[in-house]
């Protein structure tokens, strides 16, 4: 509970602002021609052999580009956090492709540049960069770009790619441009291009986020009000914006609701609801008063993996590695043909149209690295920080997502696998856990014991897109009802859901002597008057 | 009864206004409250919210205007607690009202109620509706606790909650008992009648006996 001190900008004049906001987003979309034609430089027209060649010719008229991507999230995967350990995906482990450190080869395919080396654990040393992985806009760069550069199939295939084997064989390649062709057309990142990565991880389309998959591209307004042409028609960068390419609104430092105000466009974007529609933006007072304690999100994003591409809830690394009758990988398929079984990865399943869970949040998640400590139970590998009544708490909707990964059964640790790469030790080579978990341990400068079991672990994933339209956000009674979808949320009263049971019972109880009070006291009168009148 | 009776101009127009309108806006306010609560589905959350919240500022508008009009023409007087006469009103309603006793109390100018009606509406003016205004207003601003200083003495919106639903229990038990002792006069529909109609049939007593 807090003051509002939105309040000192009228209602109405926020409204106008957000509504200039939009405007001006709107002329950015008309006005896309830039003062520079690509196609005319002399730096492109040679024809290129690499990628890396390609990147030669942007830096050579670009030339802070380079030093300015060395300094970014994108590049380093580490985000120093005060007082916590560092974040990024170099420090952090997570249940899906659990960890950087020992994968360097593999994560080399999606890294925006060419500095991964063997050694990599500590940082990311600066190197070339790959500037079409964000500026192409033909749509066909990443493609050449992970499939250029030998990234591993199962990355982003769940079946090894089998699927695609086939159609390739069926009906030829799909992607001919040359690199030259993508390099003159080199411009603005976009949806596509920022998915390319964000929609993909996590070995398949929407398989991470729950709120990021490839129909945002060309969303309806039905599935995200924001991205889509018939809404604002905004793309990624229209909130996370940049400065000297560093991009504002990562999860590691998610700003939720510490920026509740609306501020100047001119003071660049800060990636949250309220950047742009402050913190009192409803027509009904009534709801504004809830914006203090409850993410706009929470009933904004009423469902998640709605826009018909699953997200993937289960991963049980610990069934891995059962091979075909011929010793060769395996794949099971679902109805729908998502991958259920995965020689390289074990059981997975998948969730469409679900309903988050709820948590109190403040926008800091705390994650866990590499080598922790498993606990008895369920290990949650991100954790929310704040409870209900703590400084910027705000109930938040989350995706939850569960897997089975390895530990080290003496030390409980929480062990980095070695998946892909030339030698048999890689898992997806040999199948072979002992193996793998040696040599993730020994990349990561941990011990291993060479015993290991699976355990239990859970992680919470913010959902901020897929803003759905204002006629399918939650209503009150979604919440404020018993069995609401605030379940979890137990610490707070919500009147409608929680009832003082003992005053109700005394209460109903109170009312009903009463009745039956009046109504003996009233009948004893009629008997005694019936009485009366007869003698 | 063959007494000789006469005619006594009792509730004044406004305050027969004021009495059905609050009637009203009160069992208005029950029924939504206790959908509000939980108890039951109704007419559904949304609206029971903008039902009750209307009718609260409605009843307090009301309200202002009645504590006026008691103050201005002192029809306060009526609700000064006395001690004379209660326990006869509690024998009658215990004893006398089965044997066909006469009642010990009738309305004039100067009381329109019996010592315990006055006992009862005084309870329900000074308590019962104060608690749940007060319970309710607070409720109804619960955004402006910080803002207030509230928060930081501690009040919880479950207190809060607690007082106005119990405030909300007392004010239907007094409608219970006020529902059925207005049925306790010389006919079943009198008291009903004088209140829409303002004029009471009193026994009419010398001037020497008064």
């Amino acid at each position: 509970m807090k003051s509002t001190h939105t309040k000192l900008l009228p209602l109405i004049g926020r409204r106008f602002f957000f509504v200039l906001c939009l405007l001006g987003n709107g002329a950015a979309f008309a006005a896309t021609t830039s003062t520079a034609d690509h196609s005319k430089f002399e730096a492109l027209q040679v024809p290129f052999e690499n990628i890396k060649e390609v990147n030669q010719a942007c830096v050579s008229c670009h030339n802070m580009a380079e030093s300015q991507l060395h300094k970014t999230i994108h590049w380093q995967w580490d985000y120093p956090l005060e007082g916590k350990d560092n974040a990024g995906k170099l420090n952090v482990i997570n249940g899906y492709h659990p960890n950087v450190v020992s994968n360097i080869d593999t994560c080399d395919s999606c890294h925006i540049g060419f500095g991964l080396t063997k050694n990599t654990i500590e940082y990311i040393p600066e190197a070339a960069v790959d500037c079409l992985a964000c500026h192409d806009t033909s749509g066909e760069y990443f493609y050449n770009r992970f499939h250029q550069s030998g990234a591993e199939c199962a990355m982003c295939h769940d079946d090894g790619a089998e699927a695609e084997k086939a159609r390739v064989k069926k009906e030829g390649e799909r992607y001919t441009l040359s690199l030259t062709e993508m390099a003159q057309q080199a411009g603005e990142t976009s949806v596509q291009t920022c998915g390319s990565c964000h929609f993909y991880d996590g070995g398949g389309d929407g398989a991470k986020h729950g709120d990021l998959d490839s129909a945002l591209i060309s969303a309806t307004f039905e599935m995200d009000v924001h991205m889509s042409k018939d809404g604002a028609g905004l793309t990624c960068s229209s909130c996370h914006q940049s400065n000297d390419h560093q991009l504002f609104g990562s999860r590691y430092d998610a700003s939720l609701p510490e920026n509740n105000t609306g501020i100047s466009a001119l003071d660049g974007a800060q990636a949250t609801c309220e950047s742009c529609h402050g913190d009192r933006p409803m027509y009904d007072e009534k709801l504004n008063d809830h914006t203090d304690v409850v993410a706009c999100q929470t009933c904004h994003i009423p469902s998640y993996a709605r826009n018909g591409v699953a997200t993937k809830t289960h991963w049980d690394w610990s069934t891995a590695g059962e091979l075909d009758r011929k010793k060769r990988p395996d794949a099971k398929y679902d109805d729908e043909g998502r991958v259920i079984y995965s020689s390289f990865k074990g059981d997975l399943q998948y969730g469409a149209d679900l309903t988050p869970v709820y948590r109190w949040y403040d926008g800091a998640l705390s994650y866990t690295q590499v080598g922790a400590q498993a606990v008895d139970g369920e290990t949650e590998l991100t954790k929310t920080t704040v409870s209900a009544g703590d400084e910027n708490a705000k109930i938040a909707p989350f995706h939850e997502f569960k897997s089975l990964l390895p530990i080290d059964s003496e030390s409980r640790q929480l062990m980095p696998m070695y998946l892909a790469g030339s030698s048999r030790d890689a898992y997806w080579n040999g199948f072979d856990w002992k193996k793998s978990l040696s040599r993730g341990a020994k990349a990561a400068d941990l011990d291993f014991s060479g015993d290991y079991e699976f355990a239990q672990t859970s992680m919470l994933w913010s959902l901020n897109h897929t803003v759905a339209p204002k006629e399918q956000a939650l209503t009150c009674v979604d919440c404020h009802s018993k069995g609401g979808v605030l379940a979890e949320v137990t610490d707070v009263y919500i009147p409608g859901r929680a009832q003082h049971t003992l005053l109700d019972k005394m209460g109903l109880l109170a009312l009903i002597a009463a009745v039956l009070g009046v109504l003996t006291h009233g009948a004893l009168r009629w008997v005694f008057n019936r009485r009366r009148s007869r003698s | 009864m063959t007494q000789k009776t006469k005619r006594l101009y009792i509730f004044k127009a406004y305050e027969r206004f004021w009495h059905w309108v609050q009637a009203v806006l009160m069992i208005l306010m029950a029924i939504t409250g206790f959908e509000i609560h939980g108890t039951y589905q109704l007419i559904g959350f949304n609206l029971a919210i903008d039902v009750h919240v209307y009718s609260a500022w409605s009843l307090i508008v009301l309200w202002i205007l009645t504590i006026f009009w008691h103050i201005t023409t002192g029809e306060f007087r009526h609700y000064l607690p006395r001690t004379e006469g209660v326990w006869k009103q509690i024998v009658y309603y215990t004893r006398g009202i089965f044997l066909g006793e006469d009642a010990p109390f009738h309305p004039s100018d100067r009381a329109k109620h019996n010592p315990l009606q006055r006992l009862a509406y005084l309870s329900l003016k000074v308590f019962m509706i104060p608690l749940i205004w007060f319970s309710g207003l607070l409720y109804l601003f619960y955004n402006d606790w910080a803002t207030l200083g509230l928060t930081k003495l501690g009040l919880t919106l479950e207190m809060i909650a607690i007082v106005h639903v119990l405030a909300a229990f007392l004010i239907l038990l007094f409608l219970v008992a006020h529902l059925y002792l207005i049925t306790t006069g010389e006919t079943i529909m009198q008291h009903m009648k004088s209140m829409i109609t303002g004029w009471e049939d009193v026994p009419d007593h010398d001037e020497k006996t008064e």
